[in-house]
């Protein structure tokens, strides 16, 4: 077998493949920052090719890089031998280089400027890019969601205290009602002592209100409300809903009036959650509808949806409560209208439970003249589910 | 061990914190923000002893930057804090507002810019000593216990060496964070740098 030399050095052709395969962007400088090397990275992500760039001056190319942190860096190498590293996070000008999809982003890019001295002594500036962009987008979404549980945790923690205010102001009515009775202060059967046991029900009655609407919002955060869809008319709904409201009509002294569109649908819900959300809303306008008038119900199909408005003549929501109105624990100041209850929970449940249904639910108010709530249910195909 | 006498003890500093005023004034530009940077003093220390010294003023956890470096005296560079306090540097130089639990990638590679540029400067300021060049790798971040950061960049197996050890302190906003500087050298590297530093004073105008 005839005998091999082993060719350790590679050919020029070779070394320019290999450099042109690297997935790094590659140029080198002479002395003057002249271009004498180009490879195929920076050609795709600059749209120049080597023919265009090669023997001109870097900063003729890209006049851009002038006396920014490249510039500097490839001046340290030439003149004092020293290597630079730039990361992306400071560098206000990068080479303009941008990916080789259809979108052209331009791309983030960490830089390696050193320098090269050959044996005669020759030095020349070797800059290698890399492309950060993958890194770059990963960090950035690690940033978002670390923001978004922290704004979470922040929620929660605010949620437990306004919990605990709640619960507790009607905790000291009762215990301050019961203390008067049973230290004999006031006689049950006088006519304080049966007032001082009207507070304590009404506040007894309240908090088991305000606990099952707490119970419903933290089944809703941990995700284990359960939803039972079956097909409902809502112009019924809304009837058993007005019937239901009946004894907070005549204690307000308001009328429900409502005007239906006929031939609905049927819409495929939760009757339990929807009731609820109708209840919430039609005794939110009984407490804000001024005497002897009339709240009105309608019910219209809109494209694919069925909407529900529920309209009062109240004062109106407060400009600078709007945005507010659906988070837990909000009420507007409620000192000129009706001695107002509630939790504070109840829109911020009904919304959950709409957007579960795949519907909407937002309000038009006018300060003096009222407002409409109103929300949509899909008419969805029984498969969905 | 050789020692330097106060003058040249004087002068290296001296030097040392006009290389710093130019790192400075990079790094200002590069966040927008004043930064200064200040060397205090200038040990000289053995090897064996390092890993005790940063050990007692950093903690068991550091993080930094290093650099091989070549010329009249070759060696290795570190730029070094502890790991608590890179954290606390690079978010103040970054000025993030989300702070994350460790060091993420993308601060690595920022605190590697940080520590070429104060590395690069240093190296400065020893070639003007020489009046030759010093030439630099690229950086390098490194974390982990002092012996770790210590050995990766100095194995053992290398020739006995010797420290030259500077504090620098990083004043941002009102911030004050200290970090130090190191440079391994070989032992006879020290008397070369003497005779330098005392050439360098004679030829100041008197």
């Amino acid at each position: 077998m005839p005998s091999q030399t082993l060719n350790t050095i590679p050919s020029p052709e070779l070394l320019t493949q290999v450099v042109d395969t690297n997935a790094t962007g590659i140029i080198v400088l002479d002395r003057n920052n002249n271009l004498v090397f180009w490879n195929k990275w920076f050609e795709k992500k600059s749209s120049l090719a080597k023919e265009q760039v090669l023997g001109k001056n870097l900063f003729s190319v890209f006049p851009e890089l002038k006396n920014s942190r490249i510039h500097k860096a490839i001046d340290l190498s030439i003149s004092k031998g020293n290597a630079s590293f730039i990361s992306h996070a400071f560098n206000k000008t990068p080479f303009p280089l941008y990916s080789d999809n259809e979108r052209k982003k331009p791309i983030h890019q960490l830089t390696y400027i050193k320098p090269i001295q050959l044996e005669n002594n020759e030095r020349y500036c070797f800059v290698q890019i890399t492309d950060s962009s993958t890194t770059v987008y990963r960090e950035n979404q690690l940033r978002k969601m670390t923001l978004e549980a922290k704004e979470l945790s922040r929620l929660k923690s605010g949620f437990v205290s306004s919990v605990s205010h709640e619960l507790r102001t009607p905790l000291t009515s009762i215990m301050g009602s019961i203390s008067l009775l049973q230290s004999g202060v006031e006689d049950p059967s006088s006519e304080i002592g049966k007032k001082m046991m009207d507070i304590a029900f009404n506040n007894a009655e309240r908090l088991l209100l305000l606990i099952s609407d707490i119970l419903d919002i933290e089944k809703i955060e941990s995700g284990n409300m359960e939803f039972k869809f079956i097909e409902i008319d809502i112009n019924n709904l809304i009837k058993d809903c007005i019937l239901h409201n009946e004894g907070l009509a005549k204690k307000y002294n308001v009328n429900f009036n409502f005007k239906k569109e006929d031939d609905l649908p049927l819409v495929y819900a939760d009757k339990d959650r929807i009731f609820q959300v109708l209840n919430n809303l039609m005794s939110n306008a009984a407490k804000f509808e001024p005497d002897n008038s009339n709240i009105e119900i309608t019910t219209i199909m809109e494209e694919k949806n069925i909407r529900v408005s529920i309209r009062d003549h109240g004062k109106g929501i407060p400009e600078g409560f709007k945005s507010r109105v659906f988070q837990a624990f909000s009420q507007a100041d409620t000192s000129n209208t009706k001695e107002v209850s509630g939790t504070g929970l109840g829109l911020s449940i009904s919304k959950t439970i709409i957007e579960y249904h795949d519907g909407t639910i937002d309000f038009d108010s006018l300060e003096n003249q009222g407002s409409c709530f109103y929300f949509t249910l899909p008419i969805h195909k029984k498969d969905k589910y | 061990m050789l020692k330097l006498n106060d003058l040249q003890q004087d002068m290296l500093t001296e030097l040392f914190n006009l290389g710093m005023g130019n790192a400075a004034s990079a790094l200002s530009e590069m966040v927008d923000e004043e930064v200064k940077l200040s060397i205090p003093n200038v040990l000289f220390t053995e090897k064996h002893e390092l890993t005790k010294i940063l050990k007692a003023d950093s903690g068991d956890h550091i993080s930094g930057v290093s650099q091989n470096f070549q010329g009249m005296i070759p060696g290795q560079a570190l730029l070094t804090f502890p790991t608590d306090k890179s954290l606390e540097l690079i978010r103040l130089l970054l000025q993030d507002s989300v702070p994350l639990e460790n060091l993420t990638e993308f601060e690595e590679e920022a605190l590697t810019e940080v520590g070429n540029i104060i590395i690069n400067a240093g190296l400065s300021s020893l070639a003007d000593i020489f009046e030759d060049e010093i030439t630099s790798d690229l950086p390098v971040f490194n974390s982990g216990s002092c012996e770790d950061v210590i050995g990766n960049i100095s194995p053992t197996s290398q020739k006995q060496q010797t420290v030259l050890h500077l504090q620098v302190d990083f004043l941002i906003e009102k911030d004050n964070i200290k970090g130090y500087v190191i440079f391994l050298l070989d032992v006879e590297s020290i008397s070369v740098l003497a005779n330098h530093i005392d050439n360098f004073i004679q030829k100041l105008p008197h």
